[in-house]
C-alpha cells in the first residue's frame, strides 16, 4: 500500500477519517518504511511541541497581565513567595454553594476537562499550609527550581489525589512533554504544579491561593488557580491519570 | 484572558522572532482582543479567536514597519534559552536547534506550523483562524514540516 506523505501527516495529526486511521495503523505493522516516516513525525512534533517552552514558564510581564486584566477580571500572580511564619491550621467548615456566572460577561475560555477534574478532586477538602522552598533567581531562570521538602515533597511522592491525609492535597498527576512525571498540589495559601527529575519534586510554578474568610463561600474549581493551569495546559501531554494510572505510577515510584 | 497569556506569549514569539518584539505584539492583541469582546462567539474556542487577531495584528505591525523603513528585529541566537525542564544536554540542544528552524520557516509555513504543531488546533480551527481554505493550510503545513526536517537532519539535530 503507497501512503502518501500528506496521509502520513494528516495520520500522526489525527486529522484523518478512522476507517483510514485503522488502514495506516495496520500497514504500519506490515511497512517499517512507513512506521519509520511515522515515527519521524511523531518525533518532529514532539519536537515542535517544546518549542519556545520556556516562555510559558517565565512569569508573564506585569504591563501584559495588566491589559489582561483590563476584562475585569483580578490579576493573578506566579510566584515563589517566602515561607511565611507557622500558623496554626484553623478547622473551618467549607460550604459548597453552586457558582454563580457574573453576570453580562461571556465566560471566555472554557477550562480544559483535566481541570474539571482537578476540582472534583480538591473540592471540598480542608487545606493544609506549605513550606515553600526558597525564591528562584529574579530572572525566574528555572536553573535552580525549588525544590519540595516536608509534607510538599511527601505528599508528591507517595501521595494519592482525593486522599485525606497531611496538608497538601495532590490535584492530577500526568507526563509533561519532557517526559516527567508532574502533580499539581494544593496547600492551604499555595497551589501550583512540581515536576519530578532526579529523584526529587521541583516546583515549576505555584500561586497563592486566597483562603476563604469566615462565612465566605469556595467555589469548586477556584482551588488551582488560572496562571497554574495555564503552565500545566503548556506542559501536559495525553490525558492526566485515572485513579489506577495514578496507583500504579506510585507503586513504581515514579519510574 | 489571563490564562491564556503564556499561550499568546508564545505564539508571539513564533510570529515575532525578537522577544521585546512578541511581547508588543502580546500587548497590542490584548488591546484588540478587549475592543472586539463583543464579536467572541460563546462556545468557540477563544485561543483561536485570539491567534487569529494576533496574526492580523502582526501583518498591519509588519507592513507599518515597512512603511516606515524600520527594520525589525533579527532573531538572535542568545534569545533562544536552553529548555530547563529538558531532560538532558541532547535535548536542549535539540530543542534550540528546532527553535532555530522555525525561526527560518517562511511567515506562512511558520504560523501554520505553529498553531498545528505547537498549539495543538485541528486543521479546521487554523484554516479558520487564518482565514484560508484547509487545502492551502495542509499545503503549507506539508512544506513547512518538509522544511523543518531537512533543517534539522542538516544541524544533526533529530529527527
Amino acid at each position: 500500500m503507497t501512503v502518501s506523505d500528506e496521509e502520513v501527516f494528516a495520520y500522526v495529526d489525527g486529522e484523518l477519517p478512522p476507517e483510514a486511521m485503522a488502514r495506516i495503523t495496520a500497514a504500519m505493522t506490515k511497512d517499517p518504511a512507513l512506521a519509520a516516516r511515522i515515527q519521524a513525525q511523531r518525533d518532529l512534533r514532539r519536537l515542535l511541541s517544546g518549542a519556545h517552552a520556556g516562555v510559558l514558564r517565565e512569569p508573564v510581564p506585569p504591563g501584559l497581565k495588566a491589559a489582561a486584566s483590563a476584562s475585569g477580571k483580578p490579576a493573578e500572580v506566579i510566584a515563589f513567595p517566602q515561607p511565611k511564619p507557622k500558623e496554626k491550621i484553623k478547622d473551618k467548615a467549607k460550604v459548597q454553594k453552586p457558582a454563580t456566572p457574573v453576570a453580562g460577561r461571556p465566560a471566555f475560555r472554557k477550562p480544559p476537562a483535566w481541570a474539571a477534574m482537578a476540582a472534583c478532586l480538591v473540592a471540598g477538602l480542608a487545606i493544609g499550609r506549605l513550606a515553600l522552598p526558597s525564591p528562584p533567581t529574579a530572572d525566574g531562570r528555572a536553573a535552580e527550581l525549588p525544590m519540595a521538602v516536608g509534607p510538599l515533597a511527601r505528599a508528591l511522592e507517595d501521595g494519592a489525589a482525593a486522599q485525606g491525609q497531611g496538608p497538601v492535597r495532590i490535584g492530577v498527576t500526568f507526563k509533561s512533554q519532557s517526559g516527567r512525571w508532574c502533580r499539581t498540589f494544593q496547600g492551604q495559601d499555595q497551589a501550583g504544579v512540581a515536576c519530578r527529575a532526579d529523584g526529587a519534586w521541583r516546583v515549576l510554578a505555584s500561586s497563592p491561593v486566597a483562603a476563604p474568610a469566615a462565612g465566605e463561600y469556595r467555589q469548586a474549581g477556584s482551588e488551582t488557580p488560572a496562571a497554574v493551569m495555564a503552565v500545566v495546559d503548556g506542559m501536559i501531554t495525553g490525558a492526566p491519570l485515572d485513579a489506577a494510572g495514578e496507583a500504579q505510577a506510585l507503586k513504581s515510584n515514579w519510574r | 484572558m489571563l490564562d491564556l497569556l503564556p499561550r499568546l506569549r508564545r505564539m508571539a514569539r513564533v510570529l515575532a522572532r525578537d522577544p521585546a518584539d512578541a511581547d508588543d505584539l502580546t500587548q497590542l492583541t490584548i488591546e484588540r482582543a478587549l475592543a472586539r469582546r463583543d464579536q467572541w462567539r460563546e462556545g468557540t474556542r477563544q485561543d483561536s479567536w485570539m491567534f487569529r487577531i494576533m496574526r492580523n495584528a502582526w501583518i498591519d505591525e509588519s507592513r507599518s514597519r515597512a512603511r516606515h523603513g524600520r527594520v525589525l528585529a533579527p532573531p538572535e541566537a542568545g534569545v533562544h534559552a536552553a529548555d530547563p525542564a529538558a531532560p538532558s544536554l541532547d535535548g536542549r540542544l535539540a530543542l534550540t536547534a528546532v527553535e532555530a528552524a522555525l525561526d527560518a520557516l517562511p511567515e506562512d509555513q511558520r504560523i501554520a506550523v505553529a498553531l498545528v504543531l505547537i498549539e495543538g488546533l485541528s486543521y479546521q480551527e487554523a484554516a479558520d483562524s487564518l482565514d484560508i481554505p484547509m487545502g492551502t493550510l495542509t499545503s503549507r503545513l506539508a512544506r513547512g514540516r518538509t522544511a523543518l526536517q531537512a533543517a534539522l537532519i542538516d544541524q544533526g539535530a533529530r529527527p
